[in-house]
């Protein structure tokens, strides 16, 4: 009986359960998955996250040369399969709740990327961005057996078009080079 | 018309809106969780004066989760027309705002909510945080505030 007043009495010195909410930040706990954020200085515009995205949150738009990227987490699953594809960890998942509004289409998060024209048919396929970075790794793993120009040859050519001029020596040396290279 | 009542009922329904939590149907009930961990101890939306009510007939705000199925069409729009006005609706988690993993062309579901009901707050999330929601529900007490004047 007195064990149970006193239990009662110590209650006074114990705080509350209730988290005064809009006074202090909500509580993150680790790996918290978050609305998706594009961190626009790093992307380079590849779209390895719209073909993960399992909820077809991400949409990639071609219009007028310009690549539009955009995540709009009203559809999103938070399942960070789009951050762990991005080469780049471009894409995060940020520690903050979706902040509530009455439009829609507020939840949304896009980056903007110039393209480059194929210099055989004219068409836009790939970001200035993509293209410089794929010539940077490259540089960075075979070192000088590729010359920079031979590559921005080989990369401002888009896909169909490298199929169709595939005889073309200066490629085929160019893909040989490599392959001997890789196998060494 | 009814001047000093009707002002006392707007100033009531500004300190303490009562909501009505309705499961649309297509979703995974992660969203329902949620609205019920709002009204736990731990967030206590108590103190702001909302409160659960047993029928939509005594609420206020109607707190929908999850994509419309077609069986719940009819209800929704029921349970929507038994709020009385003015009411404001809140749209809870992704499946409500667009469908999410569930899509839009899917054989057994109806449509989002905005097609069905006009939805004045959006909370995004799958499932939003217990936070987010409190403050879409604050979000829907202004949009009240407004229908209020202008009815």
């Amino acid at each position: 009986m007195k064990v149970n007043i006193l239990k009662e009495a110590t209650k006074y010195f114990v705080k509350p359960a209730t988290v005064p909410f809009p006074a202090v930040q909500p509580h993150f706990p680790k790996k918290f998955r978050g609305p998706p954020r594009y961190d626009p200085e790093t992307c380079i515009g590849c779209g390895a996250c719209a073909h993960v995205c399992p909820s077809d949150a991400i949409t990639i738009t071609i219009k007028d040369g310009k690549k539009i990227l955009e995540v709009w987490f009203g559809k999103c699953t938070f399942c960070a399969r789009c951050e762990e594809a991005c080469p780049v960890d471009s894409i995060k998942l940020m520690e903050i709740y979706g902040t509530p509004s009455p439009n829609k289409f507020d939840f949304i998060s896009r980056v903007e990327h110039d393209m480059v024209k194929c210099r055989i048919c004219g068409k836009y396929f790939a970001t200035v961005k993509h293209v410089e970075w794929i010539i940077k790794n490259v540089r960075e793993k075979m070192g000088e057996t590729v010359s920079i120009s031979e590559l921005k040859n080989y990369l401002m050519t888009c896909p169909e078009c490298r199929h169709k001029v595939e005889n073309v020596p200066s490629f085929r040396k160019l893909l040989m080079r490599v392959l001997v290279k890789e196998v060494k | 018309m009814c001047g000093l009542l009707c002002k006392l009922a707007a100033w009531a329904r500004k300190k303490s809106p009562w909501i009505f939590h309705l499961p649309a149907g297509g979703l995974c009930n992660g969203c329902d969780i949620e609205i019920v961990a709002a009204l736990t101890p731990r967030y206590d939306v108590e103190r702001f004066g909302i409160l659960l009510a047993p029928s939509p007939r005594h609420a206020d705000i109607l707190v929908v989760a999850g994509q419309v199925t077609k069986h719940t069409k009819e209800r929704l729009l029921r349970v929507y027309q038994q709020v009385p006005e003015p009411k404001a609706v809140v749209a809870v988690g992704s499946c409500a705002i667009s469908g999410n993993v569930f899509g839009t062309e899917n054989y057994p579901l109806a449509g989002t909510v905005d097609q069905f009901i006009p939805v004045d707050v959006y909370v995004p999330g799958c499932p939003p945080k217990p936070e987010a929601i409190i403050l879409g529900i604050v979000e829907a007490i202004k949009k009240l505030e407004g229908k209020t004047r202008k009815s």
